[in-house]
């Protein structure tokens, strides 16, 4: 490749990451960057090269709000969805992939149809059912409708099908049952798809917003993405404050990204194989 | 040790594909049975249904005289090894070995006794760390011989254990399983598409096609005497030639591949009688290719079509020429040995020994 | 031992189509149900059976049709631009460069990011006044020609500043796609269009367009369903505002079935919602299909 193309391409990623990095740095900075008249009112430029750097926005953080309290409870809450839904989305998933049982591939059809509603669409009469159930202000109630996934039943039903059969007959010869095939047979070699759709699972619900907006009012069981709009509209305005809290709320995701990318890429590009 | 019976067996799966029907088939005590047959033949589904892995339509599978139909596979006690072996990927030989003693429930001390008499056997014991994708072709071969050996099971399977070997090694550990399982005495059950594996492995062999049972027997009554066209041609390499024939009453001869060679009639009735009733119509005759030679008579004017050398021996394709014309010609193959003289094209003559000829109906099923 | 296995069957998956039974099922038939009725929560009215009137009145009403109307757009300006531009992204990952992993982290981190902090920060980014960062920043590209203006209380601009939000936030997860996608064209195909004389210009559209048709058809898919599922941001940045100019349906939903607790109003209007997911998906599949037919 010449020198030229190469140097092009360099520049035009440089130019297009510098546009995307800017609004994490910017607050990043800005969560180190002591309370001062002007920037608390809006953020500038300079709030990127601002003289002096502190931790009192944190401080601040845990004074005003109980930041623990909210990092627990998402920690919880995806903990659950992640960890049960892994459970019971891959037993279904294989289910479908290898058992023969009746009715199976009706069943399977309407799993495949249930994929298309997303939860905005039912969010609505969901929100009026655990109403009536008085499941409102609770865990439960931002776990339970999340642990079955459609989708993660089909990534599985996809991976499962494409194992070798032999294994597991080998391992019925053997005298294994099903549920011992399935945990010591087929577990520990889709170490990939388990990896993929608990990333997708994460993914996609440490940044839930609506339904827990929808179903939480008491502080005690909001997650962070909820916090961090109430946060924002609590007086005094204070960005730095804000910003510390944001930085504090996707440390987590970060660290798990920066140290499990490929898992993280791969997930995603798993969900696009449907096409 | 165990005995094994198919009692009017058929085998339709979900997609209607009829795999099986009504196969009949006893496999003594401490017996090596080889189902061979094409792909397809239904040998791998007979071996599916008395392992359990797949429901029988009809009939029953015995295992010891005892209907075996509606126990799960576990509790047939037989042992299977896979075309692909199927060796758990993520456990060491020792773990892939220990697997289904686990599943029995024996004690820790008896497990490991016997893993390793087993990899002892089998010439394992310095592998027992490893992991599958470290070992070769031939050693996963071993671990999953092992792993259906270790709990000593009553029937042994196997279903096209050696396909996935090179040739060199697939002699090699064909022996060994041989030797092995005379030794055990244990009741072995083995599929293959190969037929030389089928005649060097097999006390008695089972040919199938098309899901249905050709012949029985002991390898060399397979081969020399096969119950139709099918076993005739499908056992030898290459296999029987089959041509035409016709028992001339006028001429008082019987015309073989179209004119190519004539016996007299007298001497093939005296030998076998019962052809009387064939005569003067259209039959068909079988022939193995180490039954022509240059040396004897009836011979014939053929044409060679292809020489293969084969270093002790040559394969010469020919047609005979002296065939009337218009006539479909067959290519027929001859084992000669001796020095090659044969060239592409030209003309030799071949003869034929009339005592080792096979005469089969239109329908293609021997006449006795 | 049929029976047994199948009975095993049914246990192992039981849970798995319990959920997807109470928690998706049951509630999308209530919906469509609700939709027909004049249910509101602890009203003292008795429910009563609407039929169409209530999608009637949805569809008249100006906020929702409004509502509709900035979901089509957004639709309109993000797939686009988002897919062209993870596009170029991706083709410019897709070379063997030093460090060209480190870009690829830049442009997925912003995934990660929650929708709701993504939305504050941008709140503060779009602040008003000449101090706003985006203020200041269009001041610099324009050569001090830009005036600044108060991009989320703006009638013209609100819009368009939530959708290059949302542009930053999601260009990352198509871009990861879609290079998975070039990754998997074969170079053999690249390298007889080069001995057919094909140049880099005619080996994108005639190789690599085509071969990542499927992989583009769903990355569009995605992108447009959620654009109609768009609040997150709305929620945070403009509460529908000013005057309607950012609401969305799902926000319109929301309102009514939460702050007015007019539940079945709100249920109308999710449905509509799932009627237009169904036919952005049932035309990605057309498109998909004739694909398949041409090849």
């Amino acid at each position: 490749m010449g020198y030229v193309k190469a140097f092009l391409i360099y520049l035009s990623l440089l130019l297009i990451g510098l546009l995307f990095i800017t609004p994490i740095v910017f607050m990043i900075s800005g969560s180190l960057t002591p309370d001062a008249g002007v920037f608390a009112q809006a953020g500038g430029w300079d709030a990127l090269w601002s003289a002096g750097v502190s931790l009192d926005n944190y401080r601040d953080v845990f004074a005003r709000v109980d930041f623990m309290g909210y990092l627990f409870n998402s920690l919880f809450i995806n903990g659950m969805i992640v960890g049960v839904g892994l459970l019971v989305n891959s037993l279904a998933g294989y289910a479908f992939a290898r058992l023969q049982w009746y009715g199976r591939n009706l069943l399977f059809k309407l799993v495949l149809a249930v994929l298309i509603i997303p939860l905005e669409a039912i969010a609505v009469p969901l929100f009026y059912m655990v109403s009536l159930f008085g499941w409102r202000d609770t865990y439960w109630v931002q776990i339970l409708p999340f642990i079955a996934n459609a989708f993660s039943i089909y990534l599985f039903y996809t991976f499962f099908i494409g194992m070798p059969r032999e294994m597991e007959e080998a391992a019925r010869i053997d005298g294994a049952g099903v549920l011992r095939t399935f945990y010591c047979i087929i577990v520990p070699n889709a170490k990939p798809v388990f990896a993929s759709v608990a990333v997708l699972t994460f993914l996609t619900q440490w940044g839930a917003f609506l339904w827990p907006l929808m179903v939480t009012s008491g502080e005690d069981v909001r997650p962070l993405p909820l916090a961090i709009a109430t946060f924002y509209s609590l007086p005094p305005l204070q960005w730095g404050d804000i910003f510390a809290f944001g930085v504090m709320m996707v440390t987590p995701i970060l660290v798990l990204f920066l140290l499990f990318q490929p898992w993280f890429v791969r997930g995603v590009v798993t969900s696009g194989i449907k096409g | 040790m165990a005995s094994v019976e198919y009692r009017h067996i058929s085998k339709v799966y979900t997609d209607d594909t009829r795999a099986l029907e009504d196969l009949n088939l006893q496999v003594e005590d401490g017996e090596m049975m080889v189902l061979v047959g094409p792909s397809g033949c239904g040998k791998s589904t007979a071996l599916r249904l008395l392992a359990g892995l797949d429901p029988v339509t009809e009939g029953q599978v015995l295992i010891d005289g005892k209907p075996v139909n509606e126990s799960p596979p576990q509790h047939r006690d037989i042992a299977m090894v896979f075309q692909n072996y199927a060796l758990y990927p993520h456990m060491t030989v020792r773990d892939n070995l220990e697997f289904p003693l686990r599943m029995m429930k024996l004690s820790r001390m008896e497990r490991t006794k016997q893993v390793e008499e087993t990899a002892y056997l089998l010439g394992l014991s310095e592998l027992l760390q490893r992991r599958p994708k470290e070992l070769s072709g031939g050693q996963c071969q071993r671990v999953a011989m092992g792993r259906a050996l270790v709990r000593k099971p009553k029937v042994f399977l196997m279903d096209e254990p050696l396909s996935n070997l090179d040739a060199k090694l697939r002699i090699q550990i064909r022996a060994e399983i041989a030797a092995l399982q005379k030794r055990l005495g244990v009741t072995t059950l083995y599929v293959t598409h190969d037929q030389v594996e089928a005649m060097t492995l097999g006390d008695r062999i089972a040919v199938l096609n098309g899901g249905r049972l050709q012949q029985v027997g002991r390898p060399q009554e397979l081969y020399d005497k096969p119950d139709n066209t099918f076993v005739a041609s499908f056992l030898g390499n290459p296999g029987m030639n089959i041509f035409s024939a016709r028992l001339n009453s006028e001429a008082a001869i019987v015309d073989l591949a179209d004119g190519g060679w004539q016996i007299p009639l007298e001497s093939l009735l005296a030998q076998k009688p019962q052809m009387k009733q064939y005569l003067d119509r259209p039959l068909m005759a079988g022939l193995r290719p180490e039954a022509f030679s240059t040396q004897i008579t009836p011979s014939a004017e053929v044409v060679v079509e292809a020489v293969e050398p084969l270093g002790h021996e040559r394969l010469v394709y020919f047609t005979p020429s002296d065939t009337m014309s218009g006539s479909g010609q067959e290519t027929l193959v001859a084992r000669l040995t001796g020095l090659p003289r044969e060239r592409v094209g030209e003309s030799f003559r071949v003869g034929l020994d009339p005592t080792r000829l096979c005469f089969f109906n239109k329908e293609g099923e021997v006449i006795a | 031992m049929r029976e047994r296995r199948s009975l095993a069957a049914l246990l192992i998956s039981a849970p798995a189509l319990f959920g997807l039974t109470l928690f998706v099922a049951v509630p999308f038939f209530l919906a469509v149900a609700l939709g027909f009725t004049n249910l509101r929560l602890g009203s003292p009215l008795p429910l009563e059976w609407l039929g169409f009137e209530q999608y009637r009145r949805i569809l008249t009403d100006s906020s929702f049709t409004r509502a509709l109307i900035n979901n089509l757009l957004f639709a309109l300006v993000v797939v686009p631009l988002q897919t062209v531009l993870a596009l170029s992204l991706a083709l410019l990952l897709n070379q063997r460069l030093r460090g060209i992993a480190w870009f690829r982290t830049i442009f997925f981190m912003p995934v990660v990011f929650p929708l709701s902090l993504v939305a504050v920060v941008w709140v503060l980014i779009y602040a008003p006044g000449p101090n706003g960062m985006m203020n200041e920043f269009l001041q610099l590209v324009s050569f001090g020609n830009w005036v600044p203006r108060d991009f989320l209380r703006d009638p013209q601009l609100a819009l368009p500043a939530i959708m290059l939000t949302s542009i930053w936030q999601g260009a990352g997860f198509q871009m990861v796609i879609l290079l998975a996608g070039l990754q998997s064209i074969s170079s053999e195909l690249y390298e007889a269009a080069s001995i057919d004389g094909a140049g880099r210009w005619r080996q994108f559209w005639h190789v690599t367009l085509p071969q990542l048709r499927n992989t583009l058809i769903f990355v569009v898919l995605v992108t447009s369903i959620l654009a109609f599922r768009l609040f997150d941001q709305v929620q945070i940045m403009t509460r529908g505002g000013p005057h309607d100019a950012t609401t969305t349906v799902m926000y319109e939903a929301v309102e009514a079935a939460f702050t007015r607790q007019q539940v079945a109003r709100g249920a109308a209007m999710t449905v509509v919602l799932f009627l237009v997911v169904l036919l952005i998906s049932w035309l990605q599949r057309r498109v998909a299909s004739q694909e398949r037919e041409l090849s």
